[in-house]
């Protein structure tokens, strides 16, 4: 449809004016921000989606899932992730020395010098660990758009072309307008309201923060303790984050946090700047009532997720946001044999990592370069 | 999550003590001081806002390293409170992190700015780190070279008598004047039992006991009774081999 700016009074002129492009980029921040805010609320730990989770909320998110196929309707599943690893092997003899009647002076020894487990035994112990499912809420009937009331209530007030000042009651012109901005920023920007995933913090220094959601995949790796101690460790903790803050910069000093117009149709009745709040509260009643609405109403709008083998992108519409992998020891090594407590004991266990089955999350916004400006 | 931290620090600087794997410290200066900054209560450490020092970086596929489609690499770090262990991909530009999306965070940042951003450097920690790995094996194989199951166990109840006894296991021999000014016949004559079994076990180093296939003799130095047998059946082993190699 068409960008139609919010209108806000202009204190330098004493006017009405058209909200600029740091304007909208703020709207848009918040926009963003509080839709970052609502997807939080939907995680239990470990990436799991809450159980209570309001079902408009969260589309588009991805979560991690014990199930094999999707939760129900409302998800897309994506397949199996095996995590591998090869077991170690050991051996144990004992030290049950003959008697020293044997002619032989050693031949109470013939039995301690056994040898290390062979390379197949643990070569060809490459095995399924474990399996970690992920699905995407995507497919959830998205709320109502935003009523007249809601518009009159939360929205904001425009030019109209035609010559009027009135609320902006086109969603298609609202999503232009504020969305698609929200949009490019996800992609390009600064990625608030996002996904990644990473073993360590992504956060790219103060101001930004990147909420940890928990484990979403989990790489596990063989361990052997002496004396026949096999067993596992995470060799790495492939966490999901969610992107819910970053400084404002330019943008926040710029434009002091100017709002918009508002009709006022109680008490002195006539248009009003908003209160646009402040904190975590700054500009949540448009962003709740009407942006995030829109939003959840055009599927070719709403960031979501995939994940593949490959990291080529389609296009401009879509970002990488992570990736993850398997790793198990490939090559191995022995040791021993140890006498301990009369028993004599070999180990042969992981030596050289490789990493296989190499994942990315890919964040894609519709299916072509129009659901962003 | 503060536990999960701690856990992983355990986990990482016990694997590494037990393969016996140092950071680089002319790369990344001294460690002794990390103490002091992870302690909260120490105010003359603080330790600077959004750095982490990165300790070392491996390939973590050890066999394709670079060359992978993605190459992917294992780094070890100290945030000023905890040792970490990430893994992350392998870029050698923020602008190369940021044309693919992935966050220039402030572990890249710093990965980025180590000495460790250098392929042949990330390959030189990793053959550093495999080899240590890689001594356990050769510590084996030597070991196999030289091993006899009866010096073990000599070893091993030694080890136990000097346990029950009360003595400090391991605890270093010191060298007195008296000692040094014992005679050759002192020496033999006051030989605690632990000299005499140390002695057997050099006298089992020596390579004409070790090619020795005269089992009697052998096993006649591990039942001598004092320093004077244990030369004596020497002598008569080396005697013995001596007289097979000149028939031979």
């Amino acid at each position: 449809m068409a960008i139609r700016r919010p209108l806000r009074w202009d204190t330098a002129t004493g006017a009405l004016k058209e909200m600029s492009d740091s304007d909208l980029a703020l709207l848009a921040y918040y926009a963003r921000y509080h839709w970052a805010q609502e997807h939080l609320a939907t995680y239990t730990a470990n990436a799991y989606r809450d159980g209570s989770a309001t079902a408009t909320n969260g589309f588009g998110a991805p979560y991690r899932t014990n199930s094999t196929s999707a939760t129900d309707a409302n998800y897309t599943h994506h397949g199996a992730y095996n995590d591998t690893r090869k077991t170690p092997s050991t051996l144990s003899n004992a030290d049950n020395d003959e008697p020293q009647s044997q002619p032989n002076a050693f031949a109470g020894d013939d039995d301690d010098s056994f040898g290390v487990p062979s390379e197949a035994s643990f070569n060809d112990t490459l095995a399924t660990a474990q399996t970690l499912y992920k699905e995407t809420y995507d497919n959830a009937t998205a709320p109502s758009n935003p009523s007249t009331s809601d518009h009159n209530s939360h929205g904001y007030m425009i030019w109209d072309s035609s010559g009027y000042v009135k609320v902006e009651y086109e969603v298609a012109n609202i999503a232009d307008t504020v969305i698609k901005l929200a949009n490019a920023a996800m992609l390009s920007g600064d990625k608030v309201g996002t996904y990644y995933i990473s073993t360590s913090d992504p956060s790219e220094g103060t101001g930004h923060t990147w909420s940890d959601l928990g484990t979403f995949i989990e790489d596990t790796i063989s361990t052997y303790s002496f004396p026949t101690t096999t067993g596992s460790s995470i060799a790495q903790a492939h966490k999901l984050w969610l992107k819910t803050d970053a400084p404002l910069d330019s943008v926040e000093s710029s434009v002091a946090l100017t709002s918009y117009m508002q009709w006022s149709s109680s008490g002195d009745i006539g248009l009003k700047q908003v209160d646009k709040g402040s904190g975590g509260s700054t500009f949540s009643n448009i962003a709740t009532n009407i942006i995030i609405p829109i939003w959840k109403n055009n599927s070719a709008l709403i960031p979501k997720y995939k994940f593949s083998a490959s990291n080529t992108l389609a296009g401009s519409w879509e970002a990488l946001k992570g990736t993850y992998s398997d790793t198990y020891y490939d090559t191995s090594q022995t040791t021993g044999p140890t006498l301990d407590s009369s028993t004599y004991y070999s180990a042969r266990y992981g030596l050289a990592t490789t990493t296989v089955n190499t994942e990315y999350m890919i964040m894609y916004i519709g299916s072509d370069a129009t659901s962003y400006r | 999550m503060a536990e999960e931290q701690a856990s992983q620090e355990d986990a990482i600087d016990n694997f590494n003590n037990k393969i016996g794997f140092d950071y680089d410290t002319s790369l990344i200066g001294a460690l002794n001081k990390d103490g002091f900054y992870s302690d909260p209560e120490n105010k003359d450490f603080i330790w600077p806002e959004n750095y982490v020092r990165i300790n070392t970086a491996r390939w973590a596929d050890m066999i394709t390293g670079p060359n992978g489609s993605d190459p992917q690499i294992f780094v070890e770090s100290f945030d000023g409170t905890h040792n970490k262990f990430d893994q992350i991909p392998f870029r050698s530009t923020a602008e190369e992190y940021d044309s693919v999306g992935i966050p220039v965070s402030i572990l890249i940042k710093s990965f980025l700015e180590s000495p460790f951003n250098d392929i042949e450097m990330i390959t030189r920690e990793t053959n550093r780190f495999r080899s240590k790995l890689d001594e356990e094996e050769r510590r084996y194989k030597a070991f196999c070279e030289t091993f006899s199951g009866e010096e073990q166990r000599l070893y091993e109840e030694w080890k136990a008598s000097r346990s029950s006894e009360g003595e400090e296991f391991g605890k270093m021999d010191t060298v007195t004047e008296e000692q040094v000014s014992k005679t050759v016949w002192q020496i033999l004559s006051e030989a605690s039992t632990e000299d005499l079994f140390k002695f057997k076990l050099d006298i089992f180093e020596q390579e004409i006991v070790q090619n020795s296939e005269n089992r009697d003799l052998r096993s006649k130095i591990r039942k001598a009774k004092s320093i004077c047998e244990v030369c004596a059946a020497y002598q008569e082993l080396i005697d013995a081999e001596t007289e097979t190699k000149e028939t031979e």
